[in-house]
């Protein structure tokens, strides 16, 4: 791991507070005391020793277990469901249908499409018909078999394509759908046009244009869902759930059971992995309460691999046409781009992922003109959603493939075509109006072409063998909220009582990213003590205050800021004791080490406990709030809000790889991974993210498929389901990269989300270089590449 | 659709004697347990499951390795680990699922696999929505729903077409082993490559409670140079999509013995003894695979390039793989001739090869 400095950094108004901005125009690290150094996340050593408790883990006194029936067709009419044997079976507490509710709900607020349980008709293989709560797993497993079902078939919308097609209204998977296209099973359509696009392509010197293809993959989290809902004597609920997105669910939760929010309590539990498959809120979430609303008992939903697949919200299977045009000099004139996505059964965050399929092709370059068709559709397959790089992955894998053929028929290096276009720190995108404060993009490509001595490999290496480069830049937290309302999207609290313990309280959900961690180091570090004095409470509605949770790669940037303005309260209490104590201004104080120190006079310094014991005389805790809202962003037109974000993240990969030309096998040898994370707060936990999408991303790239039969998952396990191995896993170089963001919090922007995206395209690139074929499909399986290197030998014959 | 183990009696016995006792006793209604990384996963998905288990593993008689046999009982990870049986053998016990998995696995679970399908290993949710097949509960075949019975299309009702995923077998076939049994009426010896037989659902011919003993490789499998590849779309944890086994004897240049044992390609894994010598009796009628059609002639002929391509192509052109496990049948049917081609060569040229 390399930490590069960004030359386009600009100056944080924190830093400069601290005084830690040099005049040599980098800014020192010396000067902070946790922020900037490796610390081991929070929570990693219950969960290495086991000790960490996840939702199964977790038993009450008279618990009962859950099962779902679900769906056995892909789009049915049901035409009877009787439970009446199910009931009577012995230790069979409660069973629930659809009957039970017949409120839709969804995570965005134009998209209220998923019934708790089917009525009257099935959507999808896999979707919730009824549920039994019993005494053991092993009963509720054999009650829902003995429940009833029959099914009168209706006409299944299997591909993207038919879902395009009129058809009559009683076929629509769902009532409403997309109003430019009536009668049809379109969910979204976005149409877009800025700048002179036709006259682009006119004048352009090279016009690379491809059809891409994209198979669906799923998240592949090692939890499977699995939920705890109790409803208790006091009559409030109380839902454990390993949530992203503790605050959509308690929403949903009082919408479907119509509840008032304050009488349900949610409880987030350890989370096993999220990667936005844990960020809707869930039918089993609703069923579990219903159950224990029936039998007042604690009710236990654990879902197996099967159901976790089926439950869905991974990456779009995405049909794609782009065209981009270039001048001579490699200069990105224009980008047209149509782009089909499979929703599946549910809107989810649809309405999102179609607009980012397209607006978030506005960078990493400086796009003069831009079309875009964009349509997303419902069809009777498990539902897609907002999966890590949410809307951005596959478009950029078209992107990037363009400019890549784009370098090759200008004649030029394809990092240096790249370096030409890049995005200029401080700069606003012509249309969107996307505002790009920080950008280090140049430095990593820089620092990843040395490393990985770019232009000694690149059309040099022999046959078989290949260097390839991809780019991206990642929203750093949605900067609209999904429900319009005037809060912020952050609040943190911090407690400090006489223990001098510092309890930070926030709804941001640390999903194994680390975020508890995040907010520790930022409040550590304003108040100068020990990072095992902060403890963070993040799992519990009651007690935490709102906080929109994680997704769109915003918790760093906007729980950090939020947790920064909490700590700043605290540290001028300190201060003002420290003042009282010794007579020195309060302004003049640095707190370093646990100690508050006169910065004139260095030998007056007062201990952390001292102050603190003084600033809660006649008062007892030290309490403070702080919170975070996005700056007004973006243009004026429908949609202008889709892509808006206070800051982006870069990135710059390089892959060198190998191709077995006679198998089509392609085995990635080392990944330069560069970076720009604003400032890495926690460099050893950056690394982590960095290494963990290099690894998630070369799944899509090679291996990971989630492949149908009639509508039927066909490899909803881990064997089937390929993802890659250690052994299949390359050497990952990281080159983190520090732009420092004037707004985030000391300079941070996201690293969880925009990593992922460069490395797919880096890998086709790479294989262009190794034997000189493009592969316009993902994942590039061993079959599709050897396909590839047949034809061309076929066309050269 | 959970996958929980479904109830039945665990017999543990020390003695293979013991263990034929309970066989007998719960005669049609066991299954042998060894290391149970095949049995119980299959079990958890409600397959074929039975109401007795009788665990072989604490049976002592059943893990001795020699430089002669193997036994039954003998974990995955100990074979790749002898020095003593021949490196093709211990590399091929090396490409076995995961390192872990190896830790449990033996070499009598890795020649007693059932036969693998999508249509097969799936939940009983799956299988409910799509329809049973007729290696379990149901009465077709998904994958190959029709069949010319003498000359009329008909529904699939009789074959199964499951795909044996082995890795061991045929590189034991191709050196030549022997399997021992210990039955009711005693033991028997027999060639590994006569002991599979049969559809996916059959895929071999095992007396009712029968205990797979040993494993023995003949003096010449120590000789001759062999070797194993592997395609699978990981480098780890995966089954064989193919597998190719190779043990080549040369006189000089010349081709003294070829014997070539693919597996992954069909419901048994498929020998092709270019000696003509070994075949299966009756020619295999339920194989899709016939080795012996259009056989290149190539013993006493020098093994130049333009003969290695031949083997391969025969290979290639004959093994019938079908689309029911992961990758394309045309792909993989492919790439038997691919690693027949390259294992060829370089057994020739280095000697020996790694696996």
């Amino acid at each position: 791991m390399t930490i590069v400095q960004g030359s386009g950094a600009t100056r944080n108004d924190h830093q400069k507070n601290k005084g830690i901005w040099q005049d040599t125009g980098a800014p020192s690290a010396a000067l902070f005391n946790v922020v900037g150094k490796p610390a081991p996340l929070k929570d990693s050593f219950k969960k290495v020793t086991g000790e960490a408790v996840y939702a199964d883990d977790m038993k009450f006194p008279g618990m009962l277990f859950c099962r779902i029936l679900r769906a056995t067709k892909p789009h049915a009419r049901i035409t009877r469901l009787d439970t009446t044997r199910a009931e009577a079976m012995p230790g069979v507490r409660a069973v629930v249908t659809g009957r039970e509710s017949d409120r839709r709900f969804g995570v965005l607020p134009v998209s209220q499409d998923e019934l708790s349980m089917a009525i009257e008709k099935v959507i999808y293989n896999g979707e919730p018909v009824a549920a039994v709560a019993a005494d053991s797993e092993e009963i509720a497993e054999r009650a829902i078999w003995a429940i009833e079902v029959e099914y009168e078939p209706l006409q299944e919308f299997l591909k993207p394509q038919d879902s395009l097609k009129e058809v009559a209204p009683e076929l629509q998977i769902h009532d409403k759908v997309e109003k430019k296209h009536p009668n049809t099973n379109i969910h979204k359509a976005v149409d877009q046009e800025f700048g002179d696009v036709e006259g682009a392509f006119k004048q352009a010197a090279s016009t690379p244009g491809a059809s891409f293809r994209f198979d669906g993959i799923s998240h592949g989290f090692t939890e499977p869902h699995a939920v705890i809902a109790h409803w208790d004597a006091e009559d409030r609920l109380q839902l454990y759930t390993p949530q992203q997105v503790p605050h959509y669910t308690h929403r949903a939760l009082a919408k479907v059971l119509d509840l008032p929010m304050h009488q349900i309590q949610v409880i987030r539990t350890t989370v096993g992995g999220g990667f936005g498959g844990k960020s809707d809120p869930f039918q089993h979430e609703m069923i579990a309460c219903m159950l224990a609303r029936k039998t007042r008992r604690p009710v236990k939903l654990t879902m197996d691999r099967e159901e976790t697949f089926l439950t869905g919200r991974g990456r779009h299977p995405t049909e794609a046409r782009m065209a981009m045009a270039f001048d001579k000099d490699g200069k990105l004139l224009a980008l047209d781009s149509d782009v089909i996505i499979d929703g599946g059964a549910y809107g989810s965050f649809g309405v999102v992922s179609a607009y980012y399929n397209g607006v978030l092709s506005n960078g990493p370059y400086y796009l003069p003109a831009f079309r875009y068709h964009g349509k997303r559709v419902y069809s009777n397959r498990i539902p897609s959603g907002a999966m890590r790089g949410h809307g951005s992955v596959n478009p950029r894998f078209c992107t990037e493939t363009l400019v890549d053929m784009a370098a090759v028929e200008l004649g030029l290096d394809p990092c240096e075509l790249r370096l030409r276009n890049f995005l200029q720190p401080n700069t606003i995108t012509p249309h969107h109006r996307f505002r790009v404060t920080s950008t280090g993009i140049r430095e990593g490509l820089e620092e990843a072409m040395r490393r990985s001595e770019w232009k000694k490999k690149w059309g040099k290496l022999p046959y078989g063998h290949g260097i390839g480069v991809g780019c991206a830049w990642y929203i750093s937290g949605s900067a609209l909220p999904i429900h319009w309302n005037k809060l912020p999207q952050s609040t943190v609290h911090i407690k400090i009582d006489m223990d001098g313990g510092v309890t930070c309280h926030s709804l941001a959900a640390d999903i194994g990213q680390g975020s508890d961690t995040m907010i520790a180091q930022i409040v550590a570090e304003v108040i100068g003590c020990k990072l095992d004095r902060v403890h963070v409470k993040s799992t519990t509605t009651d007690t935490a205050p709102i906080d929109l949770g994680s997704y769109s790669s915003r918790v760093t940037f906007m729980a950090g800021n939020a947790a920064r303005e909490a700590a700043e309260v605290i540290r001028r209490d300190l201060a003002n004791a420290a003042s009282k104590l010794t007579g020195q201004p309060a302004q003049y104080f640095d707190f370093v080490d646990e100690q508050i120190v006169c910065r004139s006079k260095p030998g007056i310094r007062v201990g952390f406990m001292e102050a603190l014991h003084e600033a809660q005389a006649d008062r007892g805790a030290l309490i403070a709030s702080g919170s975070y809202q996005s700056p007004p962003l973006g243009g004026e037109f429908k949609g202008s809000n889709a892509g808006l974000s206070p800051s982006y993240s870069f990135s710059a990969f390089i892959c060198e790889l190998k191709v077995d030309p006679d198998t089509g096998f392609v085995q990635p040898l080392k990944i330069w991974a560069a970076h720009d994370c604003g400032k890495a707060l926690n460099p050893l936990s950056v690394e982590g993210q960095i290494e963990g999408s290099v690894h998630m991303g070369l799944g899509q790239a090679l291996t990971e498929q989630m492949r149908y039969r009639n509508g039927q998952m066909l490899n909803a396990n881990f064997l089937d389901y390929k993802i890659p191995t250690p052994f299949d896993t390359p050497d990952i170089e990281v080159i983190i990269v520090e732009s420092h963001d004037p707004e985030g919090p000391f300079g941070a922007k996201e690293c969880g989300e925009g990593a992922l995206a460069p490395i797919i395209p880096a890998v086709g690139n790479a294989i262009y270089d190794a034997v000189g074929v493009r592969l316009f499909e993902v994942p590039m399986t061993p079959d599709r590449v050897l396909r590839a290197i047949e034809a061309k030998a076929r066309a050269k014959a | 659709m959970t996958m929980l183990l479904p109830r039945f009696e665990l017999h543990q016995p020390t003695t293979v004697a013991e263990a034929l006792a309970l066989a007998k006793a719960h005669a049609g209604d066991f299954d042998y347990l060894s290391g149970g990384t095949d049995l119980l996963p299959n079990y958890k998905c409600g397959l074929n499951a039975r109401g007795h288990v009788i665990s072989l593993a604490h049976i002592a008689e059943l893990k001795q390795i020699t430089r002669d046999s193997i036994g039954a009982g003998v974990r995955i990870v100990d074979i790749e680990r002898n020095a003593d049986v021949p490196r093709s053998v211990a590399g091929t016990a090396g490409h076995i699922a995961s390192p872990l998995l190896r830790e449990s696995g033996t070499l009598g679970g890795n020649l007693m696999l059932d036969n693998r399908c999508h249509f097969f290993n799936q939940s009983y949710f799956w299988r409910v929505s799509l329809g049973y097949c007729l290696k379990a509960d149901g009465d077709r075949c998904h994958v190959v729903p029709m069949i010319n019975d003498g000359g009329k299309s008909v529904l699939n009702n009789k074959v199964c077409v499951a795909t044996h995923s082995s890795d061991l077998a045929p590189m034991l076939i191709a050196l030549g082993a022997e399997v021992t049994f210990a039955g009711p009426e005693g033991s028997r010896t027999l060639k590994l490559n006569d002991f599979y037989f049969g559809d996916g659902i059959a895929r071999h011919e095992r007396k009712p409670g029968e205990i797979l003993v040993k494993v023995s490789l003949p003096k010449w499998a120590h000789e001759v140079r062999s070797g194993y590849r592997k395609l699978a779309p990981r480098q780890s944890i995966d089954f064989p999509v193919a597998g190719v086994a190779v043990a080549l004897d040369l006189d000089g240049a010349r081709v003294k013995t070829l014997r070539v044992a693919v597996g992954a390609v069909d419901t048994t894994p498929v020998l092709f003894d270019f000696s003509r010598a070994e075949q299966k009796k009756p020619p295999a009628s339920y194989l899709f695979t016939d080795p012996l059609k259009n056989m290149p002639d190539v013993i006493g002929k020098q093994l130049d390039d333009a003969l290695v391509e031949q083997i391969s192509k025969h290979v290639q052109t004959q093994v019938q793989p079908k689309l029911n496990v992961p990758m394309e049948p045309g792909y993989r049917k492919k790439m038997c001739g691919v690693l027949t081609r390259r294992l060829l060569a370089e057994l020739r040229d280095g000697g020996t090869a790694k696996a």
